[in-house]
Parts: structure tokens; sequence; C-alpha cells
């Protein structure tokens, strides 16, 4: 199995559509409707003209994505937050490791960033991973999600200096 | 001294109309200064972002004498996940600040989020230094999360504090 990371294209846009109605994926995301996704997928969209957008291919074929929101403001532009997702299919193999090197690579190259932020509601999986990859907990904000049954998830923010 | 108990000041729910008075307000350099914005391009989409809350009856606006001095909004979140809760902005006019306006004001957004909205919580993003600070504490807004040198303002580094309110 080779993974090979290139910037995303606006091609790879019907992948992270398949992904985001994967069984489950929404629970580590905001959103909850349809039109509340696509909306999401819209703004990432967006960032792609600048090259802040990744895309891993695992023998040729899309297996996951990560952004970088580049600040538009002078005052914030030395730091981002950045999102990632990784097809089911293809979780566990290493391509979010493989992916997240290379953005944080992007993000100091090519945006000069200072620092490369996150936010994840608690008990997401991939916290091991972020960890693992040097980021520290800088904050938590109790109760931002409310899930349809009515229940509240944290969410927890993390920040690595580049 | 205190104007709100004046009866040339009101507080109303913010007006399409209104958007001159807003910009008028956020482009002095005294108020930018605390913004993420710097310059009219980029206060521009704020504006017009704000103005947008005016259909949603969830911006309010201070007039004194028949003029606005002060703005107040709850940003609603699109997301049904999040929609319990928002983002709160507030301004107000340089010339009229320490005189009463912010804290009715404040009061004012607390009450419309609690009666209109029925929100959970409320929270604001702001710089560590801001000057609004002092008022947020006093109204009860606490801590929440501090983002360590988020903000680059005049050549230094300063950390973003939300900070809550539990309605």
């Amino acid at each position: 199995m080779s993974i090979q990371v290139r910037p995303s294209e606006e091609g790879d846009i019907a992948s992270l559509r398949v992904w985001m109605r994967e069984e489950g994926i929404l629970r580590w995301f905001p959103m909850v409707r349809e039109i509340e996704v696509a909306d999401a997928i819209r703004y990432w969209q967006s960032f792609l003209p600048i090259g802040s957008g990744l895309t891993a291919l695992v023998d040729g074929e899309p297996a996951g994505m990560a952004l970088i929101y580049v600040q538009p403001f002078a005052k914030t532009r030395h730091q981002a937050l950045f999102v990632i997702v990784v097809g089911e299919k293809f979780r566990g193999s290493g391509v979010g490791t493989v992916l997240m090197k290379n953005l944080i690579k992007l993000g100091k190259e090519k945006f000069h960033l200072k620092s490369l932020h996150l936010e994840v509601y608690e008990a997401n999986p991939a916290i091991r991973l972020y960890e693992r990859l040097g980021f520290k907990k800088y904050g938590c904000h109790p109760k931002f999600l409310k899930e349809p049954d009515g229940s509240f998830r944290d969410k927890i923010m993390m920040e690595k200096e580049l | 001294m205190s104007i709100v108990d004046s009866p040339e000041f009101d507080i109303r729910y913010t007006e399409e109309a209104d958007r001159v008075a807003l910009k008028r307000i956020l482009m002095k350099p005294e108020v930018m200064r605390w913004m993420v914005q710097s310059k009219e391009s980029e206060i521009d989409p704020f504006v017009q972002n704000w103005i947008g809350f005016a259909r949603f009856k969830s911006t309010l606006t201070c007039l004194y004498q028949g003029v606005p001095i002060a703005f107040g909004a709850l940003f609603l979140y699109p997301y049904q996940k999040v929609c319990h809760m928002a983002m709160v902005q507030m301004v107000v006019d340089p010339e009229y600040q320490k005189r009463g306006v912010g804290k009715s004001l404040l009061r004012n957004l607390i009450h419309l989020a609690k009666t209109r909205f029925r929100f959970q919580s409320l929270h604001i993003d702001i710089p560590e230094n801001s000057p609004g600070k002092k008022l947020l504490e006093q109204t009860g807004f606490k801590l929440a999360v501090q983002h360590p040198d988020f903000y680059f303002i005049d050549g230094k580094y300063y950390a973003r504090h939300v900070m809550e309110f539990v309605l």
C-alpha cells in the first residue's frame, strides 16, 4: 500500500461528500442535517484555490483530506485552525498521520504559521493521533454540542507550535 | 454620568438602515484595535453579517438623542447541534463609553437570549487585554478558554479569551 499526498483538487470534493455520509462520522462534527454538511463542504472548497488543502491517495484513490482554514485577518494570520477527514475503509492504516505531517509542513513552509490548532468533541479517537503528533490541549468549551437526543458534549481545543 | 435613565436614551431592535452607524463606530481606531479586523475591506463583510441578524431580531441598537451609539448582537449559529448557544458581539461608540450604555445593552442582550431564543449559554471572544472584559466579568461572564498568542496586535501577541455566560 502506498500513500501519497498532493494539494487537494476540486475533483476530490466528491470523495469528501462520500466520507461525510458514512455512518457515525457526523458525531465528530457540528453538522447534522444534509444542508449543514453541504454548507461545510462549500466552505472547505472555498479554500482550495489558495492551496491550503491536502489529499492523501492510497494506490491512487483519495483516502483522506485535510485543510488549513487560513485566516484572512492580519491580526490572526500567524495561526490557524485545521480539519481532517479520513475515509472509513482507510482508517487505521497511517493515512491520518501522513496527512497531518504534511499539513504541519504546509502550514509552516507555505503559510508561515506559528501554530496550528484544532477543535474536537470529547471521546474522539483522533485525540490520540493529535497527541502523538505533539498537539497539546489548551482549553475546553463545556457543553458545546447538543446532540439530537439532548445530551451535551464538550469541545476540546488543542494546539501545536510549528 | 450614566445616560441610560435619560428619556433621550432608547434601545430597539437593529434595523437595516443602522448599517451606516454601525460601520462608522467599528471604523474608529480605538474600537478596531480590539477587533480581528484592521481595515475597511475587512469591516464591510462583518457589518453585512451583523446587519443580517436584524431579520432574526437578534441584534439591538442603543440610541441617544435619536442617534445610534451602541450595538449588541447574538450571532446565531447555522448548525442545529450548536444552536443552544450564541456568540455575542458588542460595540459602544467611544464618545459614549463609561456612561452605563454597555451595561444596559448587555443586560438587554441576555434578556433577549433567555426569553426570545431560550439559549443555554452565550460566549464572546476577546483579546485578553480588551477594555470590555471588566463589564463582562461584572455581568457574570466567566473565562472558559484561554487561547495563547491568538492575536498579533501592534507587534505583540495576546491570548484570546472565550468568556461564557450560562443562562
